[in-house]
């Protein structure tokens, strides 16, 4: 398998990764709260495990696994050059998500957030990312593409956003701003 | 806990009642408006809030975990919005006063493939799918199964019955055979990559048992997809069985030794949830787009742009470009080592024919 260079790790975790942790992670976050809230612990494992298997695609990353952008791919090795007890702790609190209770469910999302904000720490930003679900998480997200996408085109790297993502020439009726 | 019922809503589709805050409403109207109350806010003051980015709507429909009566108090309001021209698929959530809105936006043209695709089409086809068509397919059951429990919230003539035609019996027996195919082509998976990828193997084992659990609740009216809210589907369907094997299931290897006995027996109650054996498929392992081959020293290397490659001493059966798979054959063949070799280094994607197509 292909060693990745610094630079190109680098610039895959400030740009690809970025994007999945807005996209993705930080929706599964707020999924996991609404759902212990409202005491729907089996949906709030089903998500921490989905949480937990990204957090770790990003940490793999940083381990120094190949890039791998393929998320829905039956071989997307989330645990590529993950050391084990990483992987395990990690699975195992994803886990403890199905023993929770009202009691105990406060204590184990501490936990876990903690986990995620630890993982964020590995993007390489000075701190923590805007919600993608808020006013600034638009615009954070623009700077991430603005920043990157050049780097990564550079690299010759796939793109960092998706073709589906432009944004058509506004046709006639359009409403304008 | 609020206690959760099984209902028939207007529309004659089962669904879940009591899990959110809309859930003390049985219909997805009754769920939507219970919503918006509690948000201070109604159906009629909504509409106007809604900005229409590509022009105007000839659908606007109110859809996803709130209508299904799986939402909560955190749950944002999807909404499908389907227009004339072309859109972007960029994510444009935001606040519509108190309502933290999530749209979906559609040409007529997209929109238009749902029914001939989904209704009119079998899945799989007798050709290979590829990554593109694998991910059209769930994109258009994800949003035809929001419709089937969504509710229009404004609608030029014909998008009303247009809408109606996901609420028909078909569209569970298609959502069925989406998970059928799932389960066997995970669970194959986890066979491939169970001696080199273990962790990986059975989390690939993990997803298949959970496929068999949600082709059992869409047969029984929860065909919503949406793999979070499985055990909540369990739970409003009394199905005391179904939740004590996602329980099992969830409690997957922590370590590499654990995973072999994992996998037995997660493969065990997958068969005997009357999980598919595969014996009807055939498989294909084809290339994943933007992985290209160079000969060199005699040694055929196969990469992913800047991303990844592995360097084969074997050629493979095909290149990427020749249009046909790497490899084809019954699931329980043997892979050759260099296709063994590309499903190793995640190059491929695996796919699954009715065996005789």
């Amino acid at each position: 398998m292909s060693e990745v260079p610094d630079t190109r790790r680098s610039a895959a975790l400030g740009g690809y990764c970025v994007m999945r942790f807005m996209r993705r992670i930080q929706g599964g976050v707020e999924d996991i709260e609404g759902m212990v809230a409202q005491g729907q612990y089996g949906a709030a494992a089903s998500m921490a495990r989905s949480v937990a298997l990204l957090c770790l695609s990003i940490r793999s990353l940083a381990h120094g696994a190949p890039i791998d952008l393929d998320e829905e791919s039956v071989s997307f090795d989330v645990f590529a050059c993950v050391p084990a007890d990483e992987s395990a702790a990690a699975l195992t609190l994803a886990r403890e998500a199905l023993d929770i209770d009202r009691d105990s469910a406060a204590a184990w999302l501490q936990r876990f957030i903690a986990f995620v904000a630890e993982t964020e720490r590995l993007l390489g930003y000075d701190g923590p990312l805007p919600l993608l679900r808020s006013p600034e998480g638009a615009f954070a997200m623009i700077r991430v593409a603005r920043r990157w996408s050049p780097v990564l085109a550079q690299l010759g790297l796939p793109p960092l956003l998706p073709e589906r993502w432009a944004v058509p020439a506004a046709a006639d009726g359009a409403k304008r701003a | 806990m609020r206690r959760r019922t099984l209902v028939r809503d207007a529309a004659g589709e089962a669904a879940v009642s009591g899990g959110g805050v809309s859930g003390l409403e049985a219909t997805p109207a009754g769920r939507l408006d219970a919503f918006l109350a509690s948000r201070g806010l109604s159906r009629e003051q909504l509409m106007p809030l809604l900005d229409e980015p590509f022009g105007q709507p000839l659908l606007v429909a109110a859809a996803g975990s709130i209508l299904q009566g799986v939402g909560n108090d955190r749950s944002d309001l999807d909404l499908i919005v389907v227009v004339e021209d072309k859109v972007s698929r960029m994510p444009l959530a935001s606040y519509a006063s108190s309502v933290l809105v999530d749209p979906a936006y559609f040409s007529v043209a997209e929109a238009g493939q749902w029914l001939p695709a989904l209704r009119d089409a079998e899945w799989p086809p007798a050709a290979p799918v590829d990554l593109g068509r694998w991910g059209r397919h769930l994109e258009q059951l994800i949003y035809a199964t929001r419709l089937a429990f969504g509710l229009p919230l404004a609608a030029r003539e014909g998008w009303a019955g247009w809408m109606d035609s996901f609420r028909e019996p078909w569209l569970v027996q298609r959502v069925c055979q989406w998970w059928r195919v799932e389960s066997v082509r995970k669970q194959l998976a986890a066979r491939w990559l169970f001696a080199r990828r273990p962790m990986l193997a059975a989390q690939r084992q993990l997803e298949a048992v959970l496929a068999v659990l949600e082709c059992r609740v869409a047969a029984r009216g929860l065909h919503f997809v949406g793999p979070k809210w499985l055990a909540e589907k369990l739970g409003a369907l009394g199905d005391r069985e179904g939740l004590a094997v996602f329980r099992d299931t969830m409690c997957c290897p922590v370590r590499e030794s654990e995973v072999a006995a994992y996998i037995d027996r997660c493969e065990s109650t997958r068969l005997a949830l009357g999980g598919d054996d595969g014996a009807g498929w055939v498989a294909s392992l084809a290339y994943l787009p933007g992985v290209d081959a160079e000969q060199r020293d005699g040694l055929t290397i196969v990469r992913r742009g800047g991303c990844r490659s592995v360097a084969l001493e074997q050629r493979p059966a095909a290149l990427p470009g020749d249009g046909f798979p790497i490899w084809s054959g019954r699931v329980d063949e043997r892979l050759p080592p260099s296709a063994l070799a590309l499903l190793d280094a995640d190059l491929t994607w695996l796919s699954l024919g009715a065996r005789g197509s």
